[in-house]
């Protein structure tokens, strides 16, 4: 759909870490960490949506904020549109933190209850000190608001008079403000109700095309995600275990995490029968993270080597990589060929 | 089929600081023994109400159980004196909730909480109950029951505790079992793997199931009939195959158009309902979806939908009322 | 039935009414609760009475008048008159003043030393915190009285110097307080999303931390007043508060305490006076909580 320069991506990131410290090392101890995002790779172009799954405690959220510097990673290279984001000083990020914003997934706790909501989509203009009068920052406000379908007569109000739905179209007006080139975007509709989820995504596609904005799309939806997203990644334990074009995930979900997420989806057509793939037991913590291929505990394929060796993200098919020490590479004619 | 459980004309009503809110209205159904029926709506939709009042645990006040009939095995249960009430709740209808941890006691061990409720009412020792607690562990797929049975809440995972209260409100043997959105809180991989579990258990106990859930994919996997709920009243109501092929009701079908699925080429755009529930307190004239329904006609402002019978469902929209349908037609000309 | 037919039309009325902000929908709330409403207005007939004691006031308050020592109430004197023949109802009404000012300035002390200090410690973190914390821990091991006396036997007798005691005593919780909310408050998404626009740490906590504190803050400085009151009136009976001969209710206590058998309407009425407007702030600082943070009450 969209034509990328291949030599350039809006974002690069490269072994990207975010390890939060729980307990110093006392009496020379090593100190524990929960290893969030453990070393993570991929680029998003202009314009384009990345989708990033997975199950709660995967790191997705962890990787957004950290992508954005809203908490800093700890280790791992950043390139935004042609400069090093993991180099900038404060001051200058908070210059340039324009060109990235965020779009959260509580409706309820994103937006200041004691500011109306024209304060709080102008904010951002506010602080970049966008606008140098009132009637400028008036008229962005009201563009802004007719953009994502909100009622400007509504301006003067607070947020707690609005439902989910219209809260999230403040939340996505606000991120919009300082025309940014990418917006994360953390489960922005997980939880809003069925209806309403469909006139958000579509509001956000629409967006896409009128504005030309490049997506992180993070959900545990893979339905929605199919839907909205370029390109996906599959998140498990704070790595990447595989990356595709959307078409190429679906269709050849390779790691046996993925074909076991596109298994255990519930589908809305009680005739459909599929081949299921349950996973035993839980995702095992953060904190003791399993040797080896981190899936190796709970999947149904795993060998004696995969406890041993650290599988790396391969080329196995078109933009298609996968971290499993099994996976095979296939040409796009074949069907998947699964392990 | 026996019915199991019959519910007729059930009025809930809150009497809020903002008006009287008709969170369940006129909601009539029944189920079959080992049948699962399914209720899908959204938030506000007084789904989980309706389960509530069945269980008579409606907050009161604000709530108020006004009118209808819960016929369990033909006993009006909303007759029943309290102490009455009680035997019935857990020992024939139990019920799981959303969030299990709230619904877990964090300072006692799970295997305590089991045994209690097994005592409470099957008048049984501490031992055999225990061996029970034991017993239903391992029939949820709780790996090492004997070891677990003797763990607190908090060192249980989401999905495991989620078993717990399955087997809790299971180690009774209820006749019917009301699961209020079992999976939500809980990731892919394990909501399939509960869905399983409730399915296989209610092949194994014989046990009716109602569901309710905002998910329709959920619905589809474990529902026979489905009721879907809206500002509480149910505008559809049928067979689980009808419904998802044929669904007639305005709001039903917006609802599985608004859905993105997996199967779907990239042409399909999604469908969204406009607009939004309306105010539980103010409800507008007429049939309460028509400010968002697409093919409303002016009638639909003024005039209540009842209750009709058309091809198996039962749907509540003034389009396959005869006295009004012609209308329809001559859009469509 | 005709109460739920009101409760509905008072929700239409509300209903029609366009946008009301926290504060507004805080003040209906607040206008709702009978007993706060009561206590208010008690509590605004004692400012009045502070600010026109000087002409409302029936005698000089520090007029002696040695033939009428120690007398009861009477026609003349309503409340009777003190061992130096003055007049006790217009030394309540001037003692008022002292009460009232020691309430308020050292609440504003406390109150400024608390936020400033508490959302520093909450929202830096780390050795500030850990500094700060530990010094909230080291006032509050005193207890209150006796870090107050302390204080007064270093600076001495006087107002000025009550108002310090005072308000060095109470900053401690107003400082927990204020930095457990900027703890939760720097979680929170909104803060998230001014950082990735590119706020600074001052305008984080100008714009957000410190607006959603202002509830927490009200609700504290109310509630403060009368404990400030009630320290006042026991540092002055005994002996520490404002010197002689200026009225205030505590050492007016403090002196009629030897006279309680020959006289004992002389030790009531200040302690009536005590009473009244402690449990006047209490009551209505219960409300204004209610009203303004609705959680807290269910």
């Amino acid at each position: 759909m969209k034509e990328q320069n291949k030599a350039a991506p809006l974002l690069e990131v490269q072994g990207l870490k975010k390890w939060f410290l729980v307990q110093k090392g006392l009496f020379g101890r090593p100190n524990r960490y929960v290893k969030a995002v453990n070393g993570v790779d991929f680029t998003v172009g202009a314009g384009e949506t990345l989708g990033v799954v997975g199950e709660s405690g995967c790191g997705k959220s962890t990787m957004g904020r950290s992508v954005m510097r809203l908490i800093e990673p700890t280790e791992g290279k950043i390139r935004f549109d042609g400069e090093d984001f993991s180099a900038l000083t404060p001051q200058e990020l908070r210059k340039r933190r324009s060109d990235m914003q965020i779009i959260f997934q509580d409706p309820f706790a994103s937006l200041d209850p004691r500011m109306t909501v024209g304060d709080i989509i102008a904010e951002p203009m506010d602080i970049q000190r966008l606008h140098a009068n009132r009637s400028e920052r008036e008229d962005h406000v009201i563009e802004l608001c007719r953009l994502v379908g909100l009622d400007p007569d509504y301006l003067k109000r607070y947020a707690h008079e609005f439902s989910g739905g219209q809260r999230q179209r403040i939340g996505i007006a606000r991120s919009l403000a300082l025309s940014p080139k990418l917006i994360v975007c953390d489960e922005p509709v997980s939880a809003l109700d069925v209806s309403i989820q469909a006139q958000v995504i579509n509001l956000m596609e629409e967006i896409q095309q009128k504005r030309g904005v490049a997506y992180i799309f993070i959900s545990h939806d893979l339905s929605v995600v199919k839907y909205i997203s370029d390109k996906v990644a599959v998140m498990y334990l704070g790595r990447i275990v595989e990356i595709a074009p959307k078409h190429s995930l679906y269709d050849h979900a390779t790691h046996p995490y993925t074909q076991a997420l596109l298994s255990a989806i519930p589908i809305a057509d009680p005739d459909s029968k599929r081949r299921r793939i349950r996973l035993e037991g839980d995702i095992p913590s953060p904190m003791n993270l399993p040797s080896g291929c981190c899936f190796h505990t709970r999947c149904p394929y795993a060998t004696p080597e995969c406890a041993e060796n650290e599988p790396e993200l391969k080329l196995i098919g078109k933009d298609h990589y996968c971290a499993c020490l099994h996976a095979k590479s296939y040409s796009s004619a074949d069907q998947a060929e699964k392990i | 089929m026996e019915k199991l459980i019959e519910v007729k004309g059930l009025k809930t009503y809150f009497y809020t600081e903002d008006g009287v809110v008709k969170a369940v209205d006129d909601v009539s159904f029944s189920i079959e023994k080992g049948k699962t029926l399914g209720i899908v709506g959204e938030s506000g939709s007084g789904k989980s109400i309706t389960s509530l009042s069945i269980m008579r645990l409606v907050q009161s006040p604000p709530g108020k159980i006004v009118g209808g009939e819960v016929l369990f095995h033909g006993k009006d249960l909303l007759k029943l004196p309290i102490s009455e009430m009680r035997q019935v709740r857990g020992n024939d209808i139990a019920m799981i909730f959303q969030e299990p941890m709230t619904s877990l006691n964090p300072v006692f061990t799970i295997g305590r909480q089991i045994a209690e409720a097994v005592i409470l009412h099957q008048k049984t020792d501490k031992k055999t109950a225990w061996e029970k607690a034991v017993q239903m562990l391992s029939l949820v797929g709780i790996p090492n029951p004997e070891k677990r049975v003797k763990e607190y809440p908090h060192q249980l995972s989401g999905g495991m505790r989620q078993r717990v209260m399955i087997a809790m409100a299971l180690s009774c043997s209820p006749e019917l079992l009301i699961c209020d959105e079992p999976t939500t809180a809980l990731d892919v991989t394990i909501q399939a793997q509960i869905l399983d579990l409730i399915n296989a258990l209610k092949q194994e106990t014989g046990a009716a199931i109602i569901m309710i859930t905002h998910a329709l994919g959920v619905i589809a996997e474990v529902a026979d009939d489905v009721i879907v709920m809206y500002c509480g009243k149910i505008v559809e109501h049928a067979e689980v195959h009808a419904l998802f092929k044929n669904p007639l009701h305005p709001y039903t079908e917006g609802l599985l158009q608004s859905i993105p699925k997996l199967n779907q080429s990239d042409d399909v755009k999604l469908q969204s309902i406009p607009g939004m529930v309306p105010k539980m307190t103010q409800m507008p004239e007429g049939c309460p979806f028509h400010p968002r329904c697409k093919y409303a006609k002016e009638i639909c402002t003024k005039r209540q939908p009842e209750n009709l019978e058309v091809d198996g469902h039962i749907v509540r929209c003034l389009k396959y009322d005869p006295e009004c349908s012609e209308l329809w037609k001559e859009g469509a000309r | 039935m005709q109460s739920k037919q009101e409760k509905i039309q008072a929700a239409e009325r509300a209903m029609g009414q366009k946008s009301r902000s926290y504060y507004v929908d805080a003040l209906m709330r607040l206008r709702k609760n009978r007993s706060a409403m009561v206590c208010l207005f008690v509590i605004v007939v004692f400012i009045i009475v502070a600010f026109t004691a000087q002409w409302i006031s029936p005698y000089d308050p520090y007029e002696i008048d040695l033939k009428n020592m120690l007398e009861g109430p009477s026609a003349e004197h309503w409340m009777g008159t003190d061992e130096y023949g003055r007049d006790i109802f217009s030394r309540i009404l001037y003692g008022t003043r002292i009460s009232l000012s020691v309430g308020l300035v050292s609440q504003i002390i406390s109150t400024v030393l608390g936020v400033v200090l508490g959302s520093i410690a909450g929202y830096y973190g780390g050795k500030i915190d850990m500094l700060i914390s530990r010094l909230m821990e080291v006032f509050s091991a005193f207890p209150d009285i006796l870090f107050a006396i302390g204080i007064m036997f270093v600076l001495g007798q006087g107002i000025l110097n009550i108002f310090i005691a005072l308000g060095i005593l109470g900053w401690v919780s107003t400082a927990r307080l204020v930095r457990s909310q900027v703890l939760q408050l720097k979680e929170t998404e909104y803060i998230a999303a001014a950082k990735s626009a590119g706020a600074t740490s001052f305008w984080l906590i100008t714009r957000h931390m410190i607006p959603n504190c202002v509830s927490t803050i009200i609700i504290l400085i109310t509630m403060g007043i009368p404990g400030a009151i009630m320290s006042e009136a026991s540092l002055s009976f005994l002996g520490l508060g404002v010197s002689p001969p200026t009225a205030s209710w505590g050492s007016m206590i403090n002196t009629a305490r030897i006279y309680i058998l020959s006289d004992p309407t002389y030790s009531i009425f200040p302690g009536i006076a005590i009473i009244i407007l402690v449990l006047a702030f209490n009551i209505f600082g219960d409300g204004l909580r209610d009203a303004l943070d609705p959680r807290l009450k269910d």
